[in-house]
């Protein structure tokens, strides 16, 4: 059977092309989820400040965690956790450790006439620059007041030893003298550097004498493994599991603090969109072999009829997928590379993810991903190829293919199990599901499950449908609709083809477009809503010294100004893992510059051991004003403050802010308190409210004069609040896109192949209809009107479909059914289908009438 | 006559009492009612009658294609109802020929590839001078690279024929071989026909509807309304068209012999119940 499907591939390859690009399309996507799989289970960083060490300690970047259910796990933390200097004693006193360099980082700014030089610069220790290593070209080591800088910032400094330069460390002007230029010849380009002596740094650093990571460099002649092996167990007895050993392509993990918390982003990103992947491949190989195999019944029918066993035409189905989709598979692999970069590329862009972990795509991915895109067409083909070798060989006989039975038990039981999932996960989403960063992995499937059962269901709707609308269409359209209704009622199997890829394709692509529109709406809306301060100072230096919120205030026409830090942190009593947003802010200015609604307790208690959270926060952890919540900070150390007050949930007609509004997801923290736990130490905007009345031009003014004076220091207007954890769900949101895109894509091509196909085949009925009478324009009117119908059915189901992610995921994020903002994409995702529709029906048909009718009747094929 | 007379002459395929219903209650449409038919090794018959007289589903049957509703068919010895779905294919490859009106090839298959292709369903080395002998005797070896799309209809029949012997089957049938073909290629095509039977020994059914047709057989059956009620022997053409023209007329009555004489291999049965 070989042979066979070769030689039907070879022949019919045009028929093979949708199957082709489905299968293609779908492996690569496939691969690419693989790719960000292991990216994400990997996240491996290359070393690049710290390459010139073979083993580095650093903060443990996860937090071990037990829940209720004594189910234990791992987080990752969001900010930097820092190790206990002690710890340098004991990883020296390892056997075989020849020196153990103590490294600290902190955002250092050189300051050239006011403006800040070298983006994103870093202050170290200056025995740190052994770690890189960073060589002295002239110069010497720093002493106090002293710093070395890098080349580069040398020279946009314009800078040489010996010469003065201005220096913004924790929101403050010094002036240094260079001592040194150092370079460094790894070949990275790495953030521009300064160097403090020792003794200074750890002054500057305002770390309390903690180290970020210790480098360590092993004695001549020590066994690399054994001495890991030895500092680990050193490491683990002396810092109580807080400290981690890293090596090889981890140890750049210690370079990027909070790097680990994309982890989970990324895997449940490449979980969630892999398995839409297989089972979009799995039904659009399904239907388009289905289709392909549909056309080719009769020389189905005359191999069976000539001797080909059910088995054998089962094992030709198979073969033609197998060659088809090893092909598809194989030549997947390289965009499929390109695909997994670019949505890795998304998410770096985004945020999510640390532009420096490195995006890993393996054999291991693509291997799986060619099996799993095989297996899935393969399993397609299996349910395609039972199909055709039901048939029976005396069809090969008979002057006309009768249409089977359309409704198996089968598929009706495949179709009523799909749409018991989708309802399933609908209702799941809509009662058991938070807003969070996993409610888009139960809402999205939903529309996908509900797509594919009604479209399985299709034919058997379509003649109800047909029916109940065959009136008001037969009047409007006379005779056209007269002879298109019959048709669609006569042949519903056929319109039901046509009918199933565009529910697919309303109601997948309607569904995740609108649970996108919702996304982008809510979260817009809970911006703004959540902010009640016009302008905002932010800091691209690392922060603001304590002294500037007074500045501020005192500016004439400031109604009230207040520190803001962002941080991500753990609530002991939410399930485990979900990370929530803490916001730092100053307890004086919290009121005036954030939308907090009505509250309970007082807000202006949120100083030192204090947290305020929302009301609907409040009643899901179980505690009131008075109470103490026990929580973890984002670099790991736990805290029980008490709360002091309740936000939100004001029941104010008009305010449209309500319990579980989802800007009120937040923490309160007092800002120093937070601070303190992130790995730049400061707040890094403060929001600031004018007085009524108060002249814009003049506030405006006022800010910019303080932000001269702190160079990297921008003033923001209309400042935007948001979490870094809403970030998350975003990106998962916008994901959405590259799913719809691929949908459309599939959905098209399956369109324009079924009705093309199904047009063809009734070139002998148009043509003995203009024998009878009718001119080229009644014919065309009546497939016009045909399409129409086969547009309406397929709208109300996929809308139907879709509304199985729209309604529950609307309801989570924003309590209305309806999907929120514009319904413009849903629109034109309808006039699309519509547009396809009859071009791909009327195309073909008016090409086929210019060949005289009497050729086409009887032609029959 | 053609048939070999001092053998005794094996029967090819036996229909006993076949009834064939399609559908259930009110709907049922009583295609065969009672059929007894037998077809010598070796001989050349043709089946002949109205439509609706029940022919198509009388080929189906003996050809093993549909199940009968009662009765029995022997294909060799071999009664039918004992096998499987899978025997059965197995039956059809090995045992039974067919050839069709139109739709014969697999388009994607060259003229060589279309004719082995029974021997390769059937996991048999295809000789290469078997092949060979048939294709010559279709007259079709410069053409075996060909793919069936650049071939004419009677060029097509006869791969299709090329292809119903390659597997030296016990018995061909053929449906209407010649009704989508001119007067000439079907008189060449039925003289291919009536070599198989004289050269190769093969046996032949045909379905027609083409006294023409019809008239290269070595014997006529006549069926009407699910029975059959009518024989000719060494038919002609003009006797196989006046039987028809009775046949049209009196579609619901049995046929008394009448000119026909009665044939040994085959029964001649007027029902039961003698008819309606």
């Amino acid at each position: 059977m070989w042979l066979l499907a070769l030689r039907t591939l070879r022949f019919r390859w045009a028929g093979f092309i949708a199957v082709f690009t489905a299968m293609f399309l779908g492996a690569a996507i496939v691969m690419a989820c693989g790719g960000l799989l292991e990216t994400g289970v990997r996240m491996a960083a290359p070393p690049q400040r710290l390459a010139g060490v073979p083993i580095v300690v650093t903060g443990q970047q996860t937090r071990d965690t037990t829940d209720s259910t004594g189910s234990s796990g791992s987080t990752a933390l969001g900010e930097r956790r820092r190790i206990d200097p002690g710890l340098l004693d004991t990883v020296t006193a390892v056997p075989g450790v020849g020196s153990a360099i103590p490294d600290l980082s902190f955002p250092a700014t050189v300051v050239v006439g006011g403006r800040a030089v070298g983006a994103g610069s870093n202050g170290h220790n200056w025995s740190a620059a052994g770690l890189t290593p960073y060589r002295l070209t002239g110069g010497a080591a720093p002493g106090s007041g002293e710093v070395v800088l890098d080349t580069g910032l040398a020279a946009d400094a314009g800078a040489t030893v010996g010469s003065g330069v201005q220096v913004t460390v924790r929101g403050t002007l010094r002036t240094f003298t260079v001592s040194g230029i150092a370079r460094q010849d790894t070949g990275w380009s790495l953030r521009p550097g300064l160097f403090f002596s020792d003794a200074q740094a750890r002054q500057l650093a305002g770390t309390d004498g903690r180290l970020d990571s210790i480098g360590v460099r092993p004695a001549p002649g020590v066994d690399l493994a054994g001495l890991e092996r030895s500092v680990a167990r050193a490491v683990a007895s002396a810092g109580g599991g807080t400290a981690t050993v890293l090596t090889g392509e981890r140890r750049g993990l210690a370079e990027l603090p909070g790097a680990l918390s994309g982890q989970r982003t990324v895997t449940i990103l490449a979980a969630v969109f892999g398995s839409w992947a297989v089972l979009i491949v799995l039904f659009g190989v399904a239907s388009m072999l289905g289709l392909s195999l549909q056309q080719r019944a009769r020389e189905t029918a005359l191999l069976r009829a000539v001797g080909a066993t059910s088995r054998q035409v089962r094992r030709m189905v198979l073969g033609e997928t197998a060659v088809l989709s090893g092909l598809a598979t194989a030549l997947a692999v390289v965009p499929g590379r390109v695909v997994g970069e670019s949505l890795y590329r998304q998410l770096t862009d985004h945020g999510v993810v640390a532009r420096e972990i490195t995006f890993h795509q393996g054999w291991i991915p693509v291997a799986v991903g060619a099996l799993v895109a095989v297996a899935a067409a393969l399993g397609a083909a299996l349910f395609a190829g039972r199909r055709a070798a039901r048939t029976e060989p005396v069809a090969a006989l008979a002057e006309s293919t009768v249409p089977g039975r359309w409704l198996t038990t089968g598929r009706l039981l495949t179709a009523l199990l799909l749409l018991a999932g989708g309802a399933g996960l609908s209702v799941v989403t809509a009662t058991v599901m938070t807003d969070g960063p996993t409610l888009a992995s139960t809402a999205g499937p939903a529309s996908v499950l509900c797509s594919i059962g009604l479209a399985l269901l299709a034919p058997g709707i379509t003649r109800a449908v047909v029916t109940a609308v065959g009136r008001p269409v037969r009047a409007l359209s006379g005779l056209s609709g007269y002879l298109a209704l019959r048709n669609a009622t006569t042949q519903h199997v056929r319109t039901g083809s046509a009918v199933a890829p565009i529910v697919l394709l309303i109601g997948i692509a309607g569904g995740t477009l609108s649970m996108q529109s919702t996304e982008d709406h809510v979260s817009a809306r809970s911006r703004a809503l959540g902010v009640r301060a016009e302008y905002a100072l932010s800091s691209s230096t690392g922060g603001f010294a304590p002294g500037l919120l007074g500045a501020v205030r005192a500016l004439p026409g400031v109604a009230g100004a207040s520190e803001l830090v962002d941080s991500t942190g753990f609530v002991d009593a939410a399930s485990h893992g979900d990370t929530v947003d803490l916001r730092g802010v100053s307890a004086d200015g919290a009121r005036q510059t954030l939308a907090l609604g009505a509250l309970n307790g007082s807000i202006e208690d949120l100083r030192g051991n204090a947290v305020a959270l929302s009301r609907a926060q409040a009643k899901s952890f179980g505690v009131r004003v008075g109470d103490t919540l026990r929580i973890h900070f984002g670099d790991g150390a736990a805290a029980d403050p008490t709360v002091v007050a309740e936000y939100g949930g004001d029941p104010d007609p008009g305010d449209p802010g309500r319990p579980g509004d989802p800007g009120e997801q937040y923490l309160l923290l007092p800002a120093d308190v937070l601070a303190a736990h992130t790995t730049t130490g400061l707040p890094t905007r403060i929001l600031v409210r004018a007085a009524a009345g108060t002249d814009p031009a003049r506030i405006r003014s006022g800010l910019d004069g303080l932000a001269a004076g702190l160079p990297g220091t921008a003033v923001v207007d209309h400042p935007a609040v948001a979490g870094p954890g809403r970030q998350i769900q975003q990106i998962l949101a916008a994901s959405n896109y590259t799913i719809v895109a691929m949908i459309v894509g599939y959905a098209a091509i399956t369109v324009v192949n079924t009705l093309v196909a199904v047009t063809r085949r009734r070139r002998g009925e148009l043509g003995l209809q203009r024998l009878t009478g009718a001119t080229r324009a009644q014919v065309l009117g009546m497939l016009g009107v045909e399409g129409v119908l086969v547009a309406v059915v397929a709208t109300v189901l996929g809308t139907v479909a879709a509304a199985a992610t729209i309604v529950p995921y609307g309801l989570v994020k924003a309590h209305s059914a309806l999907p929120q903002g514009s319904i413009g994409i849903q629109l034109a995702v309808t006039a699309g289908a519509l547009a396809l529709i009859l071009g791909a029906t009327l195309v073909p048909s008016w090409r086929g009438m210019r060949t005289p009718p009497i050729e086409t009747v009887g032609s029959g094929a | 006559m053609r048939t070999r007379g001092n053998e005794r002459p094996a029967v090819a395929v036996r229909l006993e009492a076949v009834e064939k219903t399609y559908g259930r209650g009110d709907g049922a449409v009583a295609a065969l009612r009672g059929l007894d038919l037998g077809f010598d090794t070796g001989s050349f018959t043709a089946v002949m009658g109205p439509s609706g007289s029940g022919k198509s589903t009388f080929l189906h049957c003996a050809a093993g294609l549909v199940r009968p509703t009662s009765g029995r068919v022997l294909v060799g010895g071999t009664d039918l109802a004992d096998l499987d779905e899978r025997r059965l294919t197995e039956l059809r490859r090995n045992r039974i020929g067919f050839v069709f009106q139109a739709y014969n090839l697999l388009s994607s298959l060259t003229v060589h590839q279309n004719i082995v292709l029974p021997l390769q369903l059937a996991g048999r080395r295809a000789s290469r001078e078997r092949v060979l002998s048939v294709v010559d005797r279709v007259g079709l070896a410069d053409r075996l690279d060909h793919l069936p799309g650049g071939l004419s209809g009677g060029q097509q029949q006869r791969v299709a024929i090329a292809r119903a012997l390659v597997t030296r089957p016990a018995v061909v049938f053929a449906d209407e071989p010649t009704g989508a073909l001119d007067t000439r290629t079907a008189a060449a095509v039925l003289a291919l026909l009536r070599e198989a039977v004289t050269v190769g020994g093969q046996t032949l059914v045909m379905v027609t509807h083409d006294p023409v047709a019809a008239a290269h057989a070595d014997r006529v059956v006549f069926l009407a309304d699910g029975r059959l009620v009518g024989e000719l022997h060494r038919p002609t053409a003009d006797a196989v068209a006046a039987r028809m023209t009775r046949l049209g007329a009196w579609e619901d009555d049995p046929v008394p012999a009448g000119p026909a004489s009665s044939s040994s291999a085959a029964s001649f049965d007027a029902g039961p119940g003698g008819g309606r």
